[in-house]
């Protein structure tokens, strides 16, 4: 930015300018929103059909949270939903099964932006329905999503991208990108990093004054509650280790508190991203929370920019061809097939 | 930078008035989005309407995750019913079948948030409405009540703790019928809740398996609105 020679001074409006580009030239992040499309996408098929033997005892006629419950209280609340235009078990299920098939379009990322928001209307519709059964994570995803809509989030690894790569080795015309939608898209990355920075700060102060959070034997508590509490032979022994106990209830404070830092710092990152991840990953088995988990897990991918992504994938890329390239040529697929599979070692 | 600053074509003017206005609505989104998460304080009360209708219900959140205080006890829910005046059968055990369905299951379906979450609702409900001031200026020993509230202590409430409190008494009720209905065939035309609590060991008595507190309240019989059955 300075001028070569010349000793660097703040100069407030060039700073404010910089960062007015930053919004306008060029779209960031969509290597990294199409991960979090990816893996939001995913979730949900899982959840989804993980719930399908239950789902009309939870969102359709046979649910104990009633349709007529649901008209007084979800509507009244100001909470629309398309679950209001028939209490049918027919069609509880249209919307379940558009749901899946959205759920994998937005996926795929086949016309991206139509499919976000018929993905969303769904969803939330879904929740609306039977706010009983939704956690932390659905609350989370439902939030990003409405911010992805704003946002081009199938620009990599999607059924767009295949269409626009013919398109343009057919030599059809290049897409010109209008500066209001990368200024939307910018926003709408900057709107999700906010986002999830409010859920851990908020999360991380609302600890800090409790008790047993101060004592460092908030954990322990955690660890015994039956409601989350899958494994409760392996929890046992957690707990009772004392060092563990107050070492993980620490951790997970400092973690939640100090990960926005991960956006300035890249030591910061370097350490307190594996640790949430972690830390997310222990509540989703030991809890027996795997949506909520994976929601929170993806979500904290904003934490990533696209050079990291880029990198990462260089690195499994390579990672993938060296084991590849040691496996034995007489590998388990040429006695599956019959057939050599040494074309597989090329990499491109 | 520096020679940007004296001839600015128009080109790069409006970008950058674009990108002001996209400025513009993340610092009031998400000015919003703080007084909401945040406690309350004398900004977000003097603001609450407009706080109300920006957040809700799209960006509504909560992210009180196990805190200020990590749950200590569990509660289980207990219902049973009645009908034409006869008792169909004994209490029946809502949580301990969802607990079971969870229990070394990896991936667990929603359905256990089902009972958890009326029973959870239906305690901070009411808690709310015992510790609110107003509620407690007419009566002291308003937290000595039971599960369900008498009129006069709800007429005390500011409505919306009220409306929050019925809700989830109503879908308590809902779901004692559907489990009585399930159990024995038969539609009750009023429903008893019973919640019991288990106080687990403090963190200097976690050696010790013995059961710790358990307290038991139950509702008095209940018609499907959620109002006490005359018997």
């Amino acid at each position: 930015m300075s001028v070569p020679g010349r000793p660097r001074r703040v100069d407030p409006r060039g700073l404010a300018a910089s960062g007015l580009d930053w919004l306008a030239r060029r779209r960031h992040g969509t290597r990294v929103f199409s991960l979090v499309r990816i893996g939001y996408g995913l979730t949900t098929i899982f959840m989804l059909l993980v719930n399908l033997p239950v789902r009309q005892r939870i969102w359709g006629a046979e649910a104990a949270y009633t349709w007529d419950l649901f008209m007084q209280t979800s509507l009244a609340g100001g909470q629309p939903s398309l679950f209001v235009l028939s209490s049918s078990a027919v069609y509880a299920d249209v919307l379940y099964f558009a749901l899946i098939l959205a759920a994998v379009l937005f996926t795929l990322g086949w016309h991206t932006r139509t499919v976000t928001v018929i993905f969303f209307v769904l969803l939330w519709s879904l929740q609306a329905r039977n706010p009983l059964a939704t956690n932390g994570g659905d609350n989370l995803s439902r939030i990003i999503l409405v911010y992805m809509i704003f946002a081009q989030v199938g620009a990599h690894w999607s059924l767009d991208a295949v269409r626009l790569r013919r398109r343009r080795l057919a030599g059809g015309r290049r897409l010109r990108e209008r500066t209001i939608g990368t200024v939307a898209h910018n926003a709408a990355l900057l709107a999700c990093i906010a986002q999830v920075c409010v859920l851990y700060a908020t999360s991380s102060l609302f600890k800090v004054q409790g008790e047993m959070w101060q004592n460092g034997t908030a954990l322990y508590y955690i660890l015994r509650t039956a409601d989350y509490n899958s494994w409760p032979e392996v929890t046992a022994l957690i707990y009772q280790w004392p060092l563990v106990v107050v070492g993980a209830t620490y951790a997970a404070v400092f973690v939640q508190l100090c990960l926005p830092l991960a956006l300035v710092n890249r030591w910061a990152k370097a350490i307190l991203l594996p640790l949430v991840l972690g830390m997310h990953i222990a509540i989703g088995l030991l809890m027996g929370l795997p949506f909520f988990s994976l929601f929170m897990v993806v979500s904290d991918l904003f934490f990533l920019n696209d050079r990291e992504v880029r990198l990462a994938k260089v690195y499994v890329g390579s990672a993938l061809s060296r084991i590849r390239g040691a496996l034995p040529v007489t590998d388990s697929a040429v006695h599956l097939s019959g057939q050599p599979t040494s074309n597989q070692v090329v990499v491109k | 930078m520096y020679q940007s600053r004296q001839k600015v074509n128009s080109s790069k003017i409006w970008p950058r008035v674009t990108a002001s206005g996209a400025v513009c609505v993340l610092a009031l989104h998400f000015g919003f989005t703080f007084l909401h998460v945040a406690p309350s304080n004398p900004v977000s009360q003097q603001l609450a309407p407009a706080v109300n209708f920006w957040m809700t219900p799209f960006f509504d959140q909560n992210w009180e995750l196990f805190a200020p205080e990590p749950v200590s006890r569990d509660t289980g829910l207990l219902v049973r019913g009645k009908a034409s005046g006869e008792d169909l059968g004994g209490f029946i055990d809502l949580s301990t079948a969802m607990l079971e369905r969870k229990l070394h299951n990896p991936v667990p379906d929603n359905l256990h948030y089902t009972v958890s979450s009326a029973g959870h609702n239906l305690l901070s409900a009411r808690q709310e409405v015992v510790q609110n001031e107003n509620v407690l200026t007419k009566f002291a020993d308003a937290e000595k009540s039971g599960l369900f509230l008498t009129e006069d202590i709800l007429d005390a409430a500011p409505s919306p703790l009220r409306a929050a409190y019925e809700r989830t008494v109503d879908a308590v009720v809902q779901l004692a019928i559907d489990a009585v209905r399930t159990d024995t065939g038969i539609t009750p035309e009023s429903v008893q809740v019973r919640v019991v609590t288990h106080e687990f060991p403090r963190w200097s008595e976690r050696a010790d398996a013995g059961v710790g507190e358990v307290v038991y309240s139950d509702t008095p019989w209940l018609t499907a609105q959620g109002e006490e059955a005359r018997s």
